[in-house]
Formats: C-alpha cells, sequence, structure tokens
C-alpha cells in the first residue's frame, strides 16, 4: 500500500555538497542555559572543527519554527561579525536536519553562499519547570486535537505512538522484547559515548522489561529524553572541502516523503508506516546505493516504534519484520547487522532533535565516533516529523 | 492569548503555534485564512512545518 503518500520532487545533488565541520554543544540536564548561548556553543565547535573563521561563513540555517533559534543576527552578535549571509528556515533539526543539504546544495551552486553552517538547539529541560504541560501543549493547543483526539484519549505524544506500537504488535506479531532490544541497543551506545546525557546509566534487557509501563507498551525508555543540547554543522562544495580538513564527507543522495492523507497521525492510512516509504528509495537512488550497502543508520526516535518502522520502511527488512530484524544485539555497532543509533539516539544521547544524528554519522565516517564501527563508508540519517520524513546519504568517497 | 501563555508556548513546545502558522502560510499556495479549512475539508495539504513526535 503506497498510495497514501508521496516523494517530493529533489533534483539529483549527489556530490555537490561536503559536510567540513561538525559541533555540539554540551548536552545536558536542566543547564540554566538559553537556547541560543547552546547554539551557539555548537556553531563555535562546528567553526573550529572545519578550520573555518566566523567571517568565512556567509550562509546559515535554522528551524522553520521557535523565536529563539541561531539566525543572522545572533551569529553576528556572537562572532563580533557583520557580513552578508544567505539565511534560510528550511535547517535545524527533524525532517530538515536531513534535508538541509539539499536546499545547501542549491545555495552554493547558485553563488549564494560559500560556506554554510545548519544548526539546531534546545533549552526544553531548562524550561521544563516553566511549562504548563510539558512538550505535548502545543498539541493541546490545536482545534483538531482538541475536538477529535483529545476527548478519545488520543493525547499526547506517547499515547499516540503507544497505539501505533500496540497496533504494529497486533499486525505482524512485534514483542516487548524487540522494542527493548532497540531502547538497549541505543543505551549501550550512550554508554561509550562520554558526552551523551545517559551516559553512565546502563540498561539490560532485565531491567527494561522490569521497569513499569507509562502507556503500555511503552516503558520510560521506550521514549526519548527531554534534555538541554544542540548541535551544528557546516556545509561547502566537495571542491572548497578538500582545501580542509580530511577527510572529506560528502552527500550522496537526500530524499523526502509527505503523507497526503493528512496532518495528524489520526489521518493516516498506513497507520504503522512512516513517510521514509517515499523518501528512502529517492535517496538511495540519488546515492547510487541499497540499504545493504549501509554501514551506520541514525534515526529520528521519539519512541523505539519509530525506530522500528523507519527501519523497515526504509527498507533494511521488510515490512513487519522489524521486531525479529532488530533482536539479538542486531544493532550494535561491535559485529550488528545495522550498527544504529551509535550516540545514543534521543533515547539515550539528547533530545536534540535528530542534528546531533547527522554529526554522528559524519564522525563514523571519519573513524572519530565513540562507538565506531568498523570502515565505515556509507552513513544514512532518517529524519521524521510524522507527516514528513527525510532520509540523507554520506558517503566518505 | 494572554502574554504569559503566548511566551510559554513559545518556550515550551516543538513548533509555536504562531511560527508555525507563519511557516505554513509561507510554505504554500494555500492562503493562510483559509489553511485550517483546507485542512479539515481535504487532507491533500500536508503541513510541512509541523511535527507530531
Amino acid at each position: 500500500m503506497s498510495d497514501w503518500g508521496f516523494a517530493g520532487r529533489y533534483d539529483d545533488v549527489s556530490g555537490q555538497v561536503a559536510i567540513v565541520g561538525i559541533g555540539e554543544a554540551e548536552q545536558t540536564s536542566a543547564s540554566g542555559r538559553t537556547t541560543r548561548e547552546i547554539a551557539a556553543q555548537a556553531v563555535e565547535r562546528a567553526l573550529a572543527d572545519s578550520g573555518l573563521a566566523p567571517g568565512d561563513v556567509d550562509g546559515i540555517m535554522r528551524a522553520p519554527f521557535g523565536r529563539d533559534q541561531f539566525d543572522q543576527r545572533a551569529y553576528h552578535e556572537h562572532f563580533g561579525t557583520s557580513h552578508q549571509m544567505w539565511e534560510s528556515d528550511r535547517g535545524g533539526g527533524m525532517v530538515w536536519a536531513g534535508t538541509a543539504p539539499y536546499e545547501a546544495a542549491r545555495a552554493l551552486h547558485e553563488g549564494r553562499a560559500r560556506h554554510i553552517v545548519n544548526a539546531f538547539a534546545v533549552a526544553w529541560a531548562t524550561q521544563r519547570g516553566e511549562m504548563v504541560g510539558g512538550p505535548g501543549e502545543v498539541h493541546a493547543q490545536e482545534r483538531f486535537k482538541q475536538s477529535l483526539e483529545v476527548p478519545f484519549g488520543w493525547f499526547p505524544q506517547p499515547v499516540y505512538f503507544a497505539t501505533i506500537a500496540r497496533r504494529h504488535m497486533h499486525d505482524y506479531g512485534t514483542t516487548q522484547e524487540q522494542l527493548g532490544a532497540i531502547a538497549v541497543a541505543c543505551r549501550r551506545h550512550a554508554n561509550l559515548t562520554p558526552g551523551a546525557v545517559m551516559h553512565d546509566k546502563p540498561l539490560t534487557m532485565e531491567q527494561y522489561l522490569a521497569s513499569p509501563a507509562i502507556v503500555e507498551p511503552f516503558r520510560k525508555e521506550d521514549c526519548c529524553l527531554i534534555s538541554d543540547g544542540g548541535a551544528a554543522y557546516v556545509m561547502t562544495t566537495p571542491e572548497r572541502a578538500r582545501d580542509l580538513r580530511p577527510p572529506v564527507i560528502e552527500v550522496a543522495g537526500v530524499g523526502i516523503g509527505s503523507a497526503s492523507t493528512g496532518t495528524y497521525w489520526s489521518q493516516q492510512r498506513a497507520f504503522t508506516s512512516t513517510p521514509q516509504v517515499f523518501a528512502a528509495p529517492v535517496a538511495f537512488d540519488m546515492a547510487g546505493l541499497t540499504p545493504d550497502d549501509v554501514d551506520v543508520l541514525t534515526c529520528y526516535d521519539p519512541f523505539t516504534i519509530v525506530s522500528l518502522m523507519q527501519i523497515e520502511d526504509m527498507g533494511f527488512c521488510a515490512k513487519g519484520e522489524g521486531g525479529p530484524f532488530v533482536e539479538d544485539d542486531a544493532l550494535s555497532f561491535d559485529g550488528g547487522r545495522l550498527p544504529y543509533n551509535t550516540h545514543g539516539g534521543m533515547l539515550s544521547h539528547a533530545y536534540v532533535l535528530g542534528i546531533a544524528h547527522v554529526v554522528e554519522v559524519v564522525r563514523q565516517l571519519r573513524g572519530e565516533a565513540a562507538a565506531q564501527v568498523p570502515r565505515a563508508r556509507v552513513g544514512v540519517y532518517g529524519g521524521y516529523t510524522g507527516p514528513q520524513a527525510s532520509t540523507l546519504v554520506l558517503t566518505r568517497p | 492569548m494572554s502574554e504569559d501563555r503566548s511566551e510559554a508556548e513559545a518556550r515550551s513546545s516543538h513548533v509555536p503555534r504562531e511560527d508555525r502558522s507563519e511557516a505554513e502560510a509561507r510554505s504554500s499556495h494555500v492562503p493562510r485564512e483559509d489553511r485550517s479549512e483546507a485542512e479539515a475539508r481535504s487532507s491533500h495539504v500536508p503541513s510541512e512545518d509541523r511535527s507530531e513526535a
């Protein structure tokens, strides 16, 4: 069934963009920092990694939401610069962490910028104390949800995705232990990653299964963190990249998919699928690669079931076989069939909405990750919002 | 909506409501006023800048 969505029409940008600098802010629990302070730290570190000076960067990308993201004005205030910058709100995290390189490719090709930084940060752990209803509050303000979802108990996010997990279990026989395998693998990777929020907090399958359910079938370990943090990456052409720090990591493919049946998950006809069904084939075709070529995968992972569905929908296994596929250390960096979220993901590394996932793929391809996959040459990020998904294929030529 | 509420939303959510509406208006050819009705009538207009996750 694939009549419920569509792939975006993307020009071929394979080999037109390289990621030349990566940086993470400190990923923490409540820190007292502002979003822009966090983003500035990430951008500083990405520039330092690339070897570029603040005045060399003439393009900046940020999320299409949030008033306090790191925009051109914030950049100049922080670095004391004043030059003209190309600016785009088609960046940041989530789906856009995967599609920002596509937008950057167009800007680089058209000569609107030479070096572009994409940044995203949150201070939600610090702000949590001021929240009225937590991250679900904005959903509670939507009339659609007020009228057609909340009255039936379909609220907030853990409930949506627990229901989807239940349906996946019913349709395909997916088990609690299989969801747990994802949580345990991510925690193991976070325990190997010094900057992860859940570093030094081991999780065994026994502990996972003994953890009380918060909304069946989810334990808290099935759900992402709320944390302060951020990340950034710098892009330029592969030609310019060869004058910067090696190795060059190239964008080989990008794809985006959208559901056409509605904005809200309750409108989805394919209840246990994601728009990766549409995004991934475009990205792999552009790259001239297949899922079998992938050495390391990271996916936007708000809940364990979203990891499992994306693994299926990107073609790493058949639909419905994600449960058996992730069993038995299959996602481990050291010998697993598909090393997955090797920094810990949003479940155990940090809740920075996917941008740190892209940074982790670059680290893996450079050979600099904490939980390093041996000889990684092809890495993929799966971005996600619900109604949209993106696939970004990176390679080390 | 009070000023405090508006600020709290901006701080506390993935996609602050006001920004999302503006972003949606920018990102599609559906006039802003008609967007919510269009969404209600038909689901062929995915809202690009919001998230369920």
